[in-house]
C-alpha cells in the first residue's frame, strides 16, 4: 500500500467477499446504537483507518443470500480525516445531530434500487443514504469538529434534501465557516504569470539585417544590435534579475523573446525552443536543422549565462541552416555577400566534422566558428 | 608537436558592442605564448590554468535526417596533449567572459 503527499490510503474491499453491511462475524448487522469510534466508518468496515487520513472505497452489494440485510448495493468512497476540514462554500446545510465524534471527511455513495424484498435498515447515523429502494449519487462532506458523540445515538433521519436544482443528492454537511477549501496558492504565481506575459509580448522596434556589402561586418553589426536589444529590454532585464527563482516556462519565454529579438535582427525565422529533459552535461542544448528545433538541457536552463550563451548559439545554427538552404535553393541571390558562406555553412551541415576528427576540425568548422562567436559574444556583452 | 592560435575577442560597451581583439595566444605543446598586445586579464588566466588539465566539452549531431542522434564528449586534456591548446582557449572565454575565434576575425 502506497500514500501520496497527502497520506491518503486506498483501502480496497472485495465485493465477492465481504459485501457492505455484513460483518464477518455475523450475517445480519445489528443496528448502530452508538457513535462509532471513527468517523464514518459503518460497523462492518473493518479494515478502515481509524487515525489518521484515509481514503475508502468500498463496493457495497446488496443480494440478501450473502446475508446482506437489503443494504443498497453501490460504491462507496469515503474521506475520513481526523481533522477539522474548512468549511464548504455555501455551507447551509446544518449538521446532523448525531455525527460521528472525532472524524469529517467526503463521503460519496453510489445507491442502487435493486433490493428486493428485504427491507432497507432504518438509517444507522446521519450519514446514512435515504432510506428506500432509490438509486442515485450521495455525496457529503462531514465535519471532524464534534468531539463526542450526542446522547441519544443517531440523529432521527437524514438531512433534509436540497430544495431545488441537485439531482444527484449533493450534500454538504457540517463545516465550520463560510469559505470554499481552496487549493494553496504560490504567492509568485501571479507575479510569474505578468513577466511571462511580457516576456511573449510583441517585440519592441528593433534594426533589421545590416546590410553592407561585407558579411562579417553585417554579422558583427547584427550580433552588436543583439546585445543592445537584450540589454535594454525591460521584461528580459526582470528575468535575468530574477532568474535563480524563475520556474522553466518563464525561463523559456524569455529565451523564446531572445530567439525572436535575434530573428528580427538578424533575419530568419528563429527555430522553437523546448526543454530536452534527457539532455545532460556536458550537452548545454543543440539545434535540429531536420526539425527546426532549439533543445536546451536543464542545467542550461539553470544558468543564467550559459542560457543566454546556448540560445543564441543554437539560434545561430537555425540562421545558418535557413540562410544556407535559401543558398542552396537559389533563394538568395548570388550577388548577396552572404552567398557563399551560406552555401559554406549548407555543406558543412553535410560534412561535419567530429570532436573524435580533431578537435581543431570540430571547432574551427564553419558553422560552429559562426555559432560559438556569436553565443560567446552575446553572453559576453550581455553581462559585461 | 601541434600547434594553435586563438584569438579573444572583447565585447562592451566601449565597443558599442563590437568585439575587439584581447588578446592573441598560442599554445605549441605546453609552451603558451601572447602577442605583445595581449591583455594582462589574460595573461593571468593562462598562468592560472597552465598547469591544469582543463575540460573539452562538445556536443554534436550524427546522421542526417530521422537518423540523426546526439553525441555527448567531455575530456579532461594534460597540459601538452593534442587539444590542451582548444581546452586552454575555452576555459579562458568562459572565465574572461571572452569570445574565442581562430582566425585573426572575428567570425
Amino acid at each position: 500500500m502506497s500514500t501520496g503527499p497527502l497520506g491518503l490510503t486506498w483501502v480496497t474491499h472485495n465485493p465477492t467477499v465481504r459485501p457492505r453491511g455484513e460483518t464477518p462475524a455475523a450475517a445480519t448487522p445489528e443496528p448502530q446504537t452508538q457513535a462509532p469510534s471513527n468517523a464514518s466508518a459503518p460497523a462492518s468496515d473493518q479494515s478502515l483507518v481509524t487515525n489518521g487520513n484515509a481514503l475508502l472505497l468500498e463496493w457495497a452489494g446488496s443480494s440478501s443470500s450473502l446475508g446482506s440485510a437489503g443494504a443498497p448495493s453501490g460504491l462507496g468512497i469515503e474521506w475520513a480525516t481526523a481533522g477539522n476540514p474548512p468549511a464548504p462554500l455555501g455551507d447551509t446545510k446544518p449538521k446532523p445531530s448525531g455525527q460521528p465524534s472525532s472524524g469529517g471527511g467526503l463521503s460519496l455513495e453510489w445507491r442502487s434500487g435493486s433490493s428486493s424484498s428485504t427491507p432497507p435498515p432504518p438509517p444507522t447515523n446521519g450519514n446514512s443514504r435515504p432510506a428506500g429502494g432509490s438509486q442515485g449519487l450521495d455525496l457529503e462532506w462531514k465535519s471532524g469538529t464534534t468531539t463526542s458523540a450526542p446522547p441519544g445515538g443517531k440523529p432521527a433521519g437524514n438531512p433534509p434534501a436540497p430544495a431545488t436544482g441537485n439531482p444527484l443528492g449533493l450534500t454538504w454537511v457540517g463545516g465550520s465557516g463560510n469559505t470554499a477549501p481552496t487549493a494553496p496558492v504560490d504567492p509568485e504565481g501571479p507575479r510569474n504569470a505578468q513577466l511571462k506575459s511580457q516576456l511573449l509580448s510583441p517585440l519592441p522596434a528593433l534594426p533589421g539585417p545590416a546590410a553592407s556589402s561585407n558579411w562579417k561586418q553585417n554579422d558583427l553589426q547584427n550580433r552588436a544590435n543583439l546585445i543592445k536589444a537584450i540589454r535594454s529590454d525591460a521584461a528580459l532585464q526582470t528575468a535575468f534579475t530574477d532568474w535563480a527563482t524563475l520556474p522553466n516556462d518563464v525561463r523559456l519565454a524569455a529565451g523564446t523573446r531572445i530567439a525572436a529579438m535575434e530573428g528580427k535582427i538578424y533575419g530568419f525565422e528563429p527555430a522553437p525552443i523546448q526543454i530536452d529533459a534527457f539532455l545532460k552535461k556536458p550537452s548545454y542544448g543543440y539545434y535540429h536543422p531536420t526539425e527546426d528545433k532549439v533543445h536546451l538541457s536543464p542545467d542550461t536552463m539553470a544558468d543564467l549565462r550559459e542560457f543566454v550563451n546556448t540560445v543564441t548559439h543554437e539560434q545561430a545554427h537555425a540562421y545558418q541552416w535557413e540562410k544556407g538552404v535559401d543558398a542552396k535553393s537559389g533563394k538568395m541571390s548570388k550577388a548577396d555577400p552572404l552567398y557563399d558562406t551560406a552555401i559554406s555553412w549548407y555543406q558543412n551541415y553535410f560534412d561535419y566534422a567530429q570532436p573524435n576528427q580533431g578537435y581543431e576540425a570540430y571547432r574551427t568548422q564553419p558553422i560552429e566558428a559562426h555559432a560559438f562567436a556569436t553565443g560567446d559574444s552575446v553572453a559576453a556583452g550581455v553581462f559585461s | 608537436m601541434p600547434n594553435v592560435t586563438f584569438y579573444l575577442w572583447k565585447t562592451g560597451v566601449e565597443t558599442d558592442f563590437m568585439p575587439a581583439l584581447a588578446g592573441q595566444v598560442s599554445v605549441e605543446g605546453d609552451h603558451v605564448a601572447f602577442s605583445e598586445a595581449t591583455a594582462p586579464h589574460i595573461r593571468e588566466l593562462v598562468e592560472g590554468f597552465r598547469s591544469q588539465a582543463l575540460p573539452l566539452r562538445s556536443e554534436t549531431m550524427e546522421g542526417q535526417g530521422s537518423g540523426m542522434k546526439l553525441k555527448l564528449r567531455e575530456v579532461m586534456v594534460k597540459p601538452g596533449d593534442a587539444d590542451w591548446g582548444y581546452a586552454l582557449s575555452e576555459a579562458i572565454a568562459r572565465e574572461g567572459g571572452y569570445s574565442v575565434t581562430f582566425t585573426p576575425e572575428p567570425v
